[in-house]
């Protein structure tokens, strides 16, 4: 049942161009990237650690959250127009397997675009930034610290997408989330907000690793987080009278 | 009298596509007129051109006895009301308040909100959101919205759509009896003939763009003579006598079908089988509906 | 004009455009809040760091609060089924107006927010610097243009496509570009309207000693050719979207 929902959400998203966003951020963010951290050669010594901070700062703060959102919002439109709803509950389909499989669809789609920064990365640096060798494993880590922590972000845009009707001001809502993520983080209270998460875990504006000795907090942060969401999901999603 | 709508050669190519070609449409005033046509035959189309939506390839429409222009379109406008396609109704707002907008644009006191809900049964539910409406309910608000002002043409496109049968009574009570209680024309589309019999005085029949018939319901009506069902004791003896007769005649379930025939001809066959000793029993004439009609038209058009 | 705005105001109702309006100023108000220097800290003209920490903050927000803004305000018709049954009651060209006014009226709203708020941050933290209230008019039409000039450009893009998504997407993909375009030479910013923001302002981070950590703020010269690129960028972009309403088939 589960899959089936994954099947008819995952070509949801294949049919219409909104790839084009996930393949195009990335490349913008290593083309800066790149360009930012070979003018500021004096500043930034730490080579493969300043280009990764280079080229993922602005994309885990702000550009993460809004991507997310950005795909939540479209796997429910097609709900919100045309009463699709009634359609959708009335399936022989338990509502939770519905939320879940677009999450499941978007992680998935996290995943392609965190493997593309990373390979925008490597590139940048061996073919543009001249870095010796190969990037430390420990930014690989990184990459997968930050899907750990951005998951629960999914959840949240998904149920605020959900939801609220109007398409695009969830997406602000990532938006102003990242901001707020930013601000939390810069104050030591990372692992309390779930948009702070994502930025910790990719160590986005840092050389040197934020996470040391918090991994046991950072983890549990972000299962109770997507917990939450998910039960809050469930609950709305059953409890709710249909509202077309 | 004017005709109240009246159309020139009005043509709409798109592309290589002629979704209408040289319609000529002439509506008298204070009759309801039934616009019909398979799916896809151009009835919305010719609709949207009617209210200036969409701009004519070629020709001229006339509205209310003026040539329709940029500069009068919605002087003219102002006193049809329109339902095209499906409903318009923000799901955001109730039922009430979109009635609202509609008539603070066209200009209608907010008097006559009341007046058109009560006419389509939406009184109840006037401060529901339009988004909980149901499709029936949404098509209703869609000709409040048309009537609002008691407007002297009402152009409707499928108005019975989504209507429950009582509903589709009610609409058609409504729309027929409006001409003698507003003096309104009422332009009405569909595709169910059916509902057409019972509602229209005057039709007109278009299928790919073209019109094929107009005029009133009672001239269509006239071409509407079928076979004749002839019921004999013994068929093998009357069909030679037919065939001598020229009248090509087939068999079918005991019971001979003839042709139309003018009446001259259809007693001299008579005569013709009875002297063959057959046995006369019975001759009825089969009435074509107007469903029979419409697709022997349409048919006719297809062969070309 | 008047009667097709006050159907737009109708319209509006229920649909929480003011909150809409006012979710913009404050993330400005907690960002630029929690952002700014304290008075005895290293920084030298805090009053001027504040006011150089907009644009960067506008360049993020603003492209997609606009594609928000400028969205909404077009999505209502086509949600609604509306335009076939608007172009009988009223002209496009008044639609067109009543939108497009009451979308600068957001967007008017949004921008006195934000000087509003820049000044009343310095207030409440006691900068003791004074910014010249020429600069403080220049910053406020700054912001005003070039949001004027997004919220058309998103506008024009909601009209032909009538779709959010893709407005939407070039509003996140502009904001990106646009942050960007500030760590860049300065010639690159001027291709990228979306950062527009950016060059335009009239302060500087005029120095930054590594090693005292004091930074030091002051204010340049006016822009006034690049305003009036914008300026024109934006009634270019609101003919463009006349346009594509007139000329748009039901």
């Amino acid at each position: 049942m589960f899959l089936r929902c994954f099947r008819a959400e995952n070509r949801k998203l294949h049919a219409s161009p909104i790839w084009i966003l996930f393949f195009l951020l990335p490349v913008i963010s290593a083309v800066y990237g790149t360009f930012n951290y070979l003018q500021n050669l004096g500043i930034l010594q730490d080579q493969w650690y300043s280009l990764w901070t280079q080229h993922t700062l602005f994309y885990a703060l702000f550009f993460y959250p809004v991507l997310v959102g950005v795909y939540a919002a479209y796997l429910w439109r097609l709900e919100h127009r045309g009463h699709n709803w009634n359609l959708i509950l009335a399936a022989p389909v338990r509502p939770l397997a519905l939320f879940l499989a677009k999450y499941v669809v978007v992680l998935k789609l996290v995943l392609l675009t965190q493997l593309l920064v990373f390979g925008l990365y490597v590139l940048c640096g061996k073919a543009f930034a001249h870095l010796p060798g190969w990037p430390p494993v420990q930014t690989l880590l990184f990459l997968l610290r930050g899907l750990v922590g951005g998951q629960c972000v999914i959840a949240l845009q998904l149920l605020l997408s959900m939801l609220i009707r109007s398409f695009a001001v969830p997406v602000f809502l990532g938006l102003a989330g990242g901001v707020a993520g930013m601000l939390c983080a810069s104050k030591g209270i990372g692992l309390a907000f779930p948009y702070a998460l994502m930025q910790v875990g990719m160590n986005a504006n840092k050389s040197e690793d934020l996470l040391a000795g918090q991994y046991g907090g950072f983890l549990l942060a972000s299962a109770l987080w997507l917990a939450l969401f998910l039960a809050l999901a469930h609950l709305l999603l059953t409890r709710r009278d249909v509202r077309a | 009298m004017q005709p109240v709508i009246e159309t020139q050669e009005l043509c709409k190519v798109y592309g290589q596509r002629r979704a209408v070609d040289g319609v000529e449409l002439h509506v008298p005033e204070g009759c309801v007129y039934g616009f019909i046509g398979p799916n896809g035959a151009g009835k919305s189309t010719t609709m949207k051109m009617l209210l200036g939506l969409v701009h004519p390839t070629a020709g001229r429409v006339c509205l209310l006895g003026q040539p329709m222009t940029e500069r009068n379109r919605l002087a003219l406008l102002r006193q049809t009301g329109s339902l095209i396609e499906s409903p318009s109704g923000y799901p955001h707002l109730t039922g009430e308040e979109n009635l609202q907008v509609v008539a603070d644009l066209k200009g209608v006191p907010r008097k006559d909100i009341d007046r058109v809900l009560e006419i389509v049964d939406l009184a109840g539910d006037r401060r529901r959101k339009v988004g909980q409406y149901s499709l029936g309910m949404r098509q209703r608000l869609g000709i409040a919205m048309a009537l609002l002002g008691s407007p002297r043409l009402l152009i409707l496109d499928e108005p019975t759509n989504g209507l429950d049968p009582a509903g589709i009574q009610e609409m058609r009570d409504l729309l027929v009896h409006m001409p003698e209680r507003t003096g309104a024309t009422v332009f009405v589309s569909s595709h169910l003939l059916g509902e057409m019999e019972q509602m229209a005085e005057q039709v007109g029949i278009i299928d790919h763009g073209k019109m094929l018939f107009e005029g009133p319901l009672q001239a269509l009506q006239r071409h509407s003579r079928g076979n004749y069902r002839l019921r004999v004791l013994q068929p093998q003896k009357a069909v030679p006598a037919l065939q001598a007769r020229g009248v090509p005649a087939r068999l079918e379930k005991g019971a001979l079908t003839l042709p139309p025939l003018p009446d001259a001809a259809l007693a001299a066959a008579v005569q013709a089988v009875a002297d063959a000793g057959a046995g006369v029993v019975e001759l009825t004439a089969h009435t074509k509906s107007l469903e029979e009609i419409f697709l022997s038209l349409t048919q006719t058009r297809e062969v070309k | 004009m008047p009667r097709a705005l006050h159907a737009e105001l109708q319209k509006a109702h229920r649909r929480h455009d003011l909150a809409v309006c006012l979710l913009v100023p404050l993330v400005i108000l907690v960002w630029v809040g929690y952002s700014a220097p304290e008075v005895d800290s290293s920084t030298v003209h805090p009053f001027s760091a504040l006011f150089y920490m907009g644009p960067t903050v506008d360049a993020i927000l603003m492209p997609i609060g606009m594609a928000v803004l400028a969205t909404r305000l077009w999505d209502v018709e086509e949600k609604g089924d509306f335009p076939k049954l608007l172009y009988t009651l009223q002209s496009r060209r008044s639609l067109f107006a009543a939108k497009a006014a009451l979308g600068f009226g957001e967007v008017l709203l949004i921008a006195v927010l934000e000087t509003a708020i820049l000044l009343a941050l310095g207030w409440w933290k006691g900068y003791a610097d004074a910014v010249p209230a020429s600069h403080i008019l220049y910053h406020f039409v700054c912001t005003l243009a070039v949001c004027v000039m997004l919220f058309a450009s998103e506008l024009l893009l909601a009209v032909l496509l009538a779709n959010p998504l893709p407005a939407l997407c070039v509003g996140v993909v502009g904001a990106l570009v646009g942050l960007f375009s500030a760590f860049m030479p300065p010639i690159v910013s001027l291709f990228v309207p979306w950062g527009y923001f950016i060059p335009l302002s009239s302060f500087v981070l005029a120095s930054w000693d590594a090693d005292t950590r004091i930074a030091v703020y002051g204010m340049r010269a006016f822009r006034p050719l690049l305003l009036a690129w914008v300026v024109v960028l934006a009634a270019a972009f609101f003919a463009f979207a006349w346009r594509a309403v007139r000329e748009k088939e039901v």
